[in-house]
């Protein structure tokens, strides 16, 4: 098949792929109006989410982010990059902090995952979740959830001791907003709650 | 004090409360744009057919192959247009092209079931080009005559008589490139049409109203037809000022001719290559000064490069000229503009809008000369501050002065610069192989938008009969704490506590021919319209209160939801007062209004008073340097910034924060690079284009507020924060300069490449290391 | 993404089975998912080996025994290794992020692709994606590419840091089929690009990853890894450094040295380890040794800064191990 085509054509016809570059991965078969569309076979998946259970069948190729996002309606979990280098879609899988566009639904049956329409038990915010609102740590608000998830798992990995700590141990995690600085504040603060 | 500007007793202005959404964004409730995409039933998506060539004539465009492919409902081309097939507001860009201008420059739209549907279908359109010439690089264009909009000519005194009495004189050229936004939400749009066949578009925008009005006439349709909602964008910066409206006319054609909901989300890459960034600039200059150092002649010329269309170019350029000036006194001024045509993305918006690109250009001057003078650099920088009374090379008088030289000199007693400086020295005499340096930058920066026609805003507020608030106006949030200052204004204006009042999502329906959210101003000029509104009803409340406290109206005030007169214990609850105001048919709705006043502008002599007032700020930045591999960090940042008096301290603070880090993004770490023979974007993926993480946050950070500083003529004495800050981030380059100069002997001058990226720095160090005479310089 | 077959291998024999029948392993997934969704990667059938049983790290007298599903994470956080091994547990903890680092395993690390660019772009020339086609790289955008190990086919330089500090420690893959098991050093293991740069590893069809084998030694306790970027932290390198030195009574017994980011391979100095030996450490012999690491460099128009900061990353990397005297 045809890869990259010269470009000293004149008059060039530009076939499939020709531009194809980073493709978001397909929704799952359970679309926005609940019908299945006809893709390959699909694959069933069980998982628990924020302590539901859930049965889905989807598409092989689809993301645990396209998962939570676009199946099961969970949207606060955000799509920054889709390539694992912004942690905007940060999510704890069996209690460790992942990033949820790079691995496949398919692969986590039986899991647990916790999303943050999760965190906060009985109504009850999680200490992060209050720190961050202490803090002032978001200012657009697009990364929070990856942060606090990511927060979360660096608290429970143990790599809060310091600010300089945080920093490294968060650093997967973009804020373009340049809320950096409360948000090693609330997780500092949080860290000493637990 | 002005109207405006004074506050009343227990304002809820100025105290630090957490941005009105902090409780929906800790728990994930907060929506963006494409979160809404799952409400509606039978949405479709849309995928965009960008073609690889960065200039050429489409010859056919088939779209057949596409609608064979299962699950694909519609392409939609030029031929699907009813209006008019154009997606700015210059008329140079057209929603449908049939030249493609820049690599990756969308040809048309594939509508789906699915995404993956859209996407296949996209990639089995077929399209055929004949590739035509292309200039990519700024030096190209200028090489080519390739140039748009206006040449506009800054200008004052004389620069020859300026030169002749110049003791010292210097040439220099300087390119730099632009900047990638990188919101963390990409652009996005939700269009259908609802119940009452209102053209309904949820769209990422910081201008609703120009979304709108593209939208219209995109459909053929007056604006009454179009509904256009901002809900809060994921981040904006400048970037969806102008470049969501042809995203949100697609989303609303495709509605519109399919009658079924409409989705498009960008991906990272499809935003990366399709959405314009901040304009890069080529510069030339030639400088004088006299024996003391200081400014006696500069002769420019700035090229920006626009890119494949205007957009926002002519207003950015202006405003590059206006700060090519920052904060020193110029007597003797030339500066040329031109707008560079290229065949990139439409270079468009980002925070400072020229305005840091002309400040880096003097900053980098006087970073190369000062060792030449021999001067320090602090020195020199602190002898050419205006003085008040004198005016900017475009005839604004500058009378604020004492804020910048009080910031300066509360960042050099609290950052301990003296002693600091004697350390580094130390330090630098007993370490060969690691440097140290710390420098520090003054920033002025015009508040208004150049164009005074857009220093115009509008609320709508209304009292519910039982007592709540809900507020509404045209500014959008990105962020920046624009509705939480909003609700902070209204809550004050009407002398109720802040939980009384709601705030409603941005909507062309509630307030017409709004501005972009933009230019600094959103509080300002939305702030001025809520109170203007709310001032409105507080008057006929304070008439209903008058007659049941038996006072007058003057003597009336409402504190914290309490009705009081003057002198009296009686007092009239909140939700009384307005029960009573409705009984008495007296209208508990206003609309508001502002307009920024004192304002003019001549673009032909390129002179006036086009900015309302400066926003000023002070850093100071160490930094040190390793000599082996030019790795950096940032020891130390300190700011002292001038917000007026703050209308929301924590948002101002954040503002300031986050603005030093982006511009320090900007300069040290982002390299936007395009193939000089292809025009693709190299750097198309946050892999590659380095966004500033938290590991690159100073290891001291200490930002504060000038006190005691209230602005009188703007909305509660406040100034403005959100673009300021970003050129604050000048000191971490200069710091930079100079650490690679100590490596050296004393008395170097270094160019240092904008990004100042270690691979850069290491270059600067190593000339210096090796430099043996301090004569020449580059 | 193009469609494929899920499969999740239950047992070792399962995914054996499916391997030999073209089928392409995932475990954390963060290199094929990636590659996957720019169809750089398209496999007709994907089989998830996270069933199996490769996760132990135990550390022998003689050796350290990592099986290939053990998490990047977890390997760095493991006690015996951050105390005995330090170049690893840096090595691993400077790469990525943590949320990567929690879900990528060691075996896939190995495998990782090159970052690139023309590589990760469908409609580029690429010998190593599709052979024959050429190399964009060459004449094009090549400021991360390598100066060490290039051939006229390709260019890329591989982007492991663990790879970097397993040669330097002479680690060896161990792998497995249907026909049994092989070991093989680390340092074969992953190819030079030659004339074949897509033969990227030394993996037959329907081999796995068991795990890989660290050599002790006297010299490990003594090492750690530098990573010199543009940005602090999750980035790849513009050049690394993986030294490992055993030094007793003053004298220099053993060493070990290996670049990264700037060859096709990790790049190991057996010349600069030559010359270090039998030496007392000091700040001349750091100079004089590290003034080889780039020998043989061939630099192209956007890297030749790589061949003087390779050599700079090694002397300061030799001075932080071996002591600034």
């Amino acid at each position: 098949m045809a890869q990259g085509t010269p470009e000293s054509d004149r008059s060039l016809t530009l076939t499939r792929r020709q531009f194809v570059g980073a493709v978001t991965t397909t929704a799952g078969l359970a679309t926005t109006g609940g019908s299945a569309s006809a893709t390959e076979d699909g694959v069933p998946v069980s998982l628990t989410v924020n302590g539901k259970h859930h049965a889905v069948v989807v598409d092989a190729r689809t993301s645990l982010l396209d998962l939570l996002r676009e199946d099961l309606q969970l949207t606060g979990t955000h799509k920054g990059c889709d390539q694992g280098a912004c942690g905007a879609c940060t999510v704890l899988l069996d209690g460790r902090r992942i990033n949820s566009c790079l691995t496949l639904a398919v692969m986590h049956d039986g899991a647990e995952l916790t999303t943050i329409e999760g965190l906060a038990e009985g109504g009850e915010l999680h200490p992060l979740q209050r720190a961050f609102i202490d803090t002032d740590a978001f200012q657009c608000g697009y990364c929070t959830a990856g942060q606090i998830m990511s927060g979360v798992g660096c608290i429970r990995e143990g790599h809060c001791g310091s600010g300089t700590e945080i920093r490294e141990w968060m650093s997967g995690n973009i804020c373009r907003c340049g809320a950096y600085q409360n948000i090693v504040a609330a997780v500092q603060q949080a860290a000493k709650e637990s | 004090m002005s109207a405006l500007s004074e506050r009343p007793e227990n304002p809820s202005v100025g105290v630090a409360i957490p941005h009105e959404s902090a409780s929906a964004h800790v728990s994930g409730l907060a929506k963006y744009t494409d979160d809404l995409a799952g409400r509606a039933q039978g949405t479709l998506h849309a995928y965009p057919v960008q073609v690889p060539h960065a200039h050429a004539r489409i010859t056919a465009l088939r779209t057949e192959p596409a609608l064979a492919v299962p699950g694909v409902v519609r392409v939609l081309t030029a031929a699907d247009v009813p209006g008019v097939n154009d997606s700015g507001i210059h008329h140079d860009e057209p929603l449908f092209p049939d030249e493609v201008m820049f690599y990756g420059h969308a040809v048309c739209w594939v509508l789906g079931e699915s995404l993956e549907a859209a996407r296949l279908g996209a990639a089995a359109v077929e399209v055929d080009v004949e590739p035509l010439p292309a200039l990519i690089t700024v030096p190209e264009a200028i090489a080519a005559g390739s140039f748009q909009g206006g040449r506009p000519v800054m200008t004052r005194g004389d620069v020859d008589a300026g030169f002749a009495a110049s003791a010292h004189v210097f040439e220099g050229e300087f390119e730099f490139a632009g900047q990638e936004h990188f919101y963390l939400e990409t652009h996005a749009a939700l269009a259908q049409v609802d119940e009452n066949d209102q053209i309904f578009v949820q769209s990422s925008t910081q201008h609703p109203t120009e979304t709108q009005e593209i939208v219209a006439h995109v459909l053929g349709l007056r604006s009454h037809e179009v509904t256009v909602q901002c809900l809060r964008m994921g981040g904006g910066f400048g970037g969806k000022e102008m470049q969501p409206h042809g995203f949100a006319a697609i989303a609303a054609l495709g509605a519109v001719l399919t009658g079924r909901p409409v989705r498009v989300r960008l991906s990272r890459l499809q935003d990366m290559t399709m959405s314009g960034k901040r304009h890069g600039f080529h510069s030339r200059w030639r400088v004088g000064f006299d024996a003391e150092g200081r400014l006696q002649a500069l002769d420019a010329t700035l090229t920006a490069d626009g890119g494949w269309s205007l957009d926002l170019s002519a207003p950015v350029l202006s405003r590059a000229l206006c700060h090519i000036d920052n904060a020193y006194y110029l007597p003797h001024v030339r500066v040329q503009g031109f707008i560079a045509r290229t065949n990139k993305t439409s270079s468009t918006a980002f925070r400072g809008f020229g305005g840091p690109q002309g400040m880096l250009v003097i900053e980098d001057i006087l970073g190369r000369c000062a060792p030449l003078l021999g001067i320090d650099p602090i020195t020199l920088q602190r002898r050419n501050f205006y003085a008040d009374g004198q005016t900017t090379p475009y005839g604004q008088p500058v009378n604020q002065m004492t804020r910048l030289t009080t910031a300066w000199d509360q960042v050099i007693s609290n950052g301990d610069i003296s002693a600091r400086q004697r350390e580094i020295a130390a330090f630098n005499a007993t370490h060969p192989h690691t440097k140290r340096a710390l420098a520090m930058t003054p920033v002025k920066f015009g508040i208004s938008f150049n164009l005074t026609a857009f220093n115009q805003a509008g609320a709508l507020v209304h009292i519910y009969k039982d007592g709540s608030v809900l507020i509404n106006h045209g500014g959008t949030e990105m962020g920046q704490g624009l509705h939480t200052k909003m609700l902070q204004v209204a809550a004050t204006a009407l002398g109720v506590p802040l939980s009384t009042v709601r705030l409603a999502p941005t909507r062309t329906d509630k307030v017409p021919n709004t501005s972009a959210t933009a230019a600094s101003v959103g509080s300002d000029i939305n702030g001025g319209a809520v109170k203007n509104a709310c001032d409105q009803l507080r008057q006929r409340l304070h008439e209903v209160a008058a007659t049941r406290l038996g006072a007058h109206a003057h003597d009336v005030r409402i504190v914290d939801g309490v009705a009081r007169a003057l002198g009296s214990n009686q007092t009239l609850e909140w939700n009384e007062l307005v029960k009573a105001a409705y009984w008495q048919r007296v209208q508990l709705s206003a609309a508001g209004f502002y307009r920024t006043e004192g304002l003019h502008w001549n673009a032909e002599t390129f002179q006036g008073t086009p900015f309302k007032y400066f926003g000023h700020g002070v850093a100071a930045a160490e930094v040190e340097v390793d000599g082996f591999t030019g790795a950096y960090r940032t020891r130390r940042v300190d700011i002292v910034h001038d917000v007026g008096d703050s209308l929301s301290p924590l948002v101002d603070i954040g503002q300031i924060e986050g603005g030093f880090v982006q511009g320090a993004g900007w300069l040290t770490l982002e390299d936007l690079r395009w193939d000089a023979k292809t025009g693709r974007l190299l750097t198309q993926t946050p892999s590659t284009y380095k966004l500033p993480s938290f590991s690159e946050m100073p290891e001291v950070f200490n930002v504060s507020l000038l006190a005691d500083v209230p602005e009188d003529g703007v909305v509660y004495g406040s100034k403005a924060s959100g673009e300021v800050p970003l050129m604050l981030a000048f000191c971490v380059r200069e710091a930079l300069r100079q650490a690679a100069a100590a490596f050296g002997p004393v008395g170097t001058s270094v160019e240092l490449a904008s990004p100042a990226t270690p691979e850069a720095v290491y270059w600067a160090l190593d000339t210096a290391r090796n430099r043996s005479d301090v004569a020449a310089y580059g | 993404m193009y469609p494929f077959t899920f499969i999740k291998a239950p047992t070792e024999s399962a995914a054996l089975a499916a391997g030999a029948q073209g089928g392409k392993y995932i475990a954390g997934g963060t290199t094929l998912v990636d590659l996957m969704r720019e169809t750089v990667e398209r496999p007709g059938k994907v089989v998830d080996i996270t069933a199996l049983p490769y996760r132990e790290i135990e550390s022998g007298p003689s050796a350290l025994r990592v099986g290939a599903l053990v998490r990047m994470a977890d390997l760095a956080a493991h006690p015996v290794v951050r105390s005995r091994f330090p170049v690893i547990s840096q090595a691993l903890e400077l790469s990525a992020s943590a949320q990567l680092r929690n879900m990528a395993t060691i075996g896939g690390n190995i495998m990782q692709r090159p970052r690139c660019l023309y590589f990760r772009d469908v409609t580029a020339a690429c010998n190593r994606r599709a052979p024959g086609t050429g190399c964009a790289a060459i004449g094009g955008e090549n400021r991360g590419h390598a100066v060490l190990g290039t051939s006229d086919q390709c260019v890329a330089t591989h982007p492991s840091d663990l790879a970097v500090a397993l040669v330097a420690l002479d680690a060896v893959v161990l792998l497995r089929s249907r026909d049994g098991d092989r070991r093989i050093p680390v340092a074969e293991f992953i190819r030079r690009p030659g004339t074949t740069p897509d033969k990227e590893h030394d993996l037959r069809p329907g081999e796995l990853i068991v795990g890989i084998e660290v050599p002790g030694g006297a010299h490990t306790a003594r090492s750690g890894y530098l990573k010199v970027r543009d940005r602090q932290s999750y980035e790849f390198a513009l050049a690394s450094a993986a030294v490992a030195l055993d030094i007793r009574d003053g004298v220099i017994r053993d060493a070990r040295v290996a670049v990264g980011g700037v060859a096709t391979v990790p790049w190991r100095l057996s010349d600069v380890e030559r010359l270090l030996i039998g030496k007392a450490p000091g700040a001349e012999l750091w100079a004089a040794a590290s003034a080889h690491a780039a020998d043989g460099a061939k630099p192209l128009h956007g890297n030749g800064f790589k061949v003087e900061l390779a050599k700079r990353t090694v002397e300061r990397q030799l001075a932080s191990i071996g002591g600034a005297a």
